[in-house]
């Protein structure tokens, strides 16, 4: 049998059971508590499973793997980044933001920072990122579905598509967490079955660094074979700040149980992660550069090449159905997101309740449902007209959360004094300016291209929140209470002497 | 010099700085975790 009969078979089966999953969850789905934060009632070895699948999307794989075969070493700080991003989220904000049990981010930005204008602002930035960050998973399902089912690029992203948007429809969040599950399970096998296939090929990890060295000199160090470290540094920071803004993982953190299994999901996590990805892609890396390094055009297809290449079509076609669900677990837990940054956050939140409009829960399920479709579609439009690379749309994504967020969160939770007019002149101008940059960067301009996006809008959104929280008031003691124990302490004996 | 064919530096960076992170960030739930249970604050 031929990879694309076995292929199809395979990938028959693991959408038939993601269609089950959806079906089933869609019958446990009765308000907004079980649609978006699956009733808050996650436990800590499904909560682990699901943080990692959401994590680690399609792309970490595929251009983990590219990007590990073109330059080496480089591909190891990306990690350490993800480690000390997510030792931000466990030490400044798990706990507070699992006890103020929201649904979102812009929950908390609307909610701490007293704004409404901050909240329907946060929400945009979060649909717009989903949307970038879709269009990036949804090219590895077209590009990896090519190769799986021998179908064209543009079946391969309808088919990929199609069965995410319907799932997430019916099933919700707990369905995004189950199938997470099951795909967590898919990726570890599809990576799993290639180590036998690759150690007899290029031998263990000791002889494939000596191989990968003598083909590419400078392949092990941490800079690679073409990167200087002040380049290296600046991508360092804005994936620190972005793992500690990840919007898949922060969510995750509503749903769990309670603070202790919010908190120890973490560290578990960057465990599985570094065991899984950094040392995963590092030997495929290594592998794929001395293996078919001359028969790829672009880096990205280095890991659909070097599995139909290297081991038997039936674990090839294993192997691609795992990046296809790493992908599709990232996509459904970002469709979730911008389905509750539109329903939840713009429509009741910004709209409908502060004008004394009070619609039912259905009302707002159904709206969900209509945004989960429509972002689909855009998403899937976007994707076959994108000539970006994976990890740049990826990157992209990511600053635009990393910094909208990431210092009225770190600053919000940790200062009192934080106020709304710096908060929003932070969240806006940093994701004003990295917008700016990010057309220059399109454009090519020169000088725009030696930095980041993110680095001048993080710049930007630090000067702004500083700056100004020393020259504004702080917000009522009512909206700290949510997130300092001792105003709310404060606030009740207050409210308590007064009556 | 080269441990399992890693220059030191990177060696660092792959194999005992991920764990190092990792390993604290344990720590530092657990010591949260028992100061909670020996004060009796409910989560």
């Amino acid at each position: 049998m031929s990879l694309s009969e076995i292929g199809m078979a395979i990938f028959l089966g693991y959408l038939g059971l993601m269609v089950l999953i959806g079906i089933v969850c869609a019958r446990y789905q009765k308000n907004m508590d079980s649609f978006w934060v699956a009733g808050r009632n996650i436990g800590l070895p499904i909560m682990v499973m699901a943080m990692m699948a959401s994590v680690m999307h399609g792309g970490a794989i595929l251009s983990g793997v590219a990007l590990a075969a073109k330059d080496g070493g480089v591909a190891i700080l990306p990690f350490i980044s993800m480690a000390l991003g997510t030792l931000i989220v466990l030490v400044y904000f798990a706990e507070k933001l699992r006890l103020m049990a929201g649904y979102t981010l812009p929950d908390y930005m609307g909610e701490r920072f007293n704004s409404r204008f901050l909240r329907g602002y946060s929400a945009f930035i979060v649909a717009l990122s989903s949307i970038i960050y879709l269009i990036a998973q949804v090219r590895v399902m077209g590009f990896v579905l090519q190769q799986l089912l021998g179908v064209s690029f543009t079946t391969g992203l309808l088919l990929g598509t199609a069965i995410f948007v319907f799932y997430v429809t019916f099933g919700g969040f707990l369905a995004v967490v189950w199938t997470d599950v099951a795909q967590f399970w898919f990726m570890w096998l599809g990576l799993l079955v290639l180590v036998p296939g690759l150690y007899h090929l290029v031998g263990g990890w000791s002889e494939v660094l000596a191989k990968v060295e003598q083909v590419a000199p400078g392949w092990t160090s941490p800079t690679g074979v073409s990167w200087s470290w002040t380049y290296l540094v600046s991508w360092y920071v804005v994936w620190l700040v972005a793992y500690a803004t990840r919007v898949e993982l922060v969510t995750k953190i509503y749903a769990a149980r309670d603070v202790n299994v919010a908190r120890f999901a973490l560290p578990l996590n960057v465990a599985m992660i570094i065991l899984f990805l950094l040392y995963g892609n590092f030997y495929l890396g290594a592998a794929a550069r001395v293996l078919v390094w001359d028969q790829i055009s672009s880096p990205d297809q280095a890991f659909p090449v070097l599995v139909t290449t290297t081991v038997s079509p039936f674990l090839a076609a294993v192997a691609l159905t795992g990046i296809i669900s790493a992908g599709m677990s990232t996509t459904s837990s970002l469709l979730i997101i911008a389905g509750a940054s539109i329903a939840h956050d713009l429509l009741r939140k910004c709209y409908y309740e502060p004008n004394g409009v009070f619609k039912s829960e259905t009302f707002y399920l159904r709206i969900s449902r209509i945004t989960i479709l429509i972002v689909g579609v855009v998403a899937f439009l976007g994707a076959l007209r994108t000539p970006e690379l994976i990890l740049v749309l990826v990157s992209y994504a990511v600053a635009f959360l990393g910094v909208t967020f990431f210092f009225p969160l770190l600053f919000g939770l940790k200062w009192k004094r934080v106020s709304r007019e710096a908060a929003i002149a932070s969240a806006v101008g940093g994701s004003v300016v990295t917008g700016i940059w990010t057309v220059l960067n399109l454009m090519k301009v020169p000088w725009a291209t030696q930095l980041h996006p993110a680095l001048p809008g993080l710049a930007v959104a630090l000067v702004f929140i500083v700056v100004l929280t020393r020259y504004t008031q702080p917000v009522p003691r009512t909206c700290l209470a949510k997130f300092f124990p001792e105003e709310a302490r404060l606030v009740s004996s207050v409210s308590a002497s007064e009556s | 010099m080269k441990i399992i064919g890693l220059p030191l530096t990177s060696f660092f960076l792959l194999i005992v700085l991920p764990w190092i992170l990792v390993l604290g960030q344990f720590y530092y739930c657990w010591r949260i975790y028992k100061q909670n249970r020996m004060t009796g604050r409910g989560e």
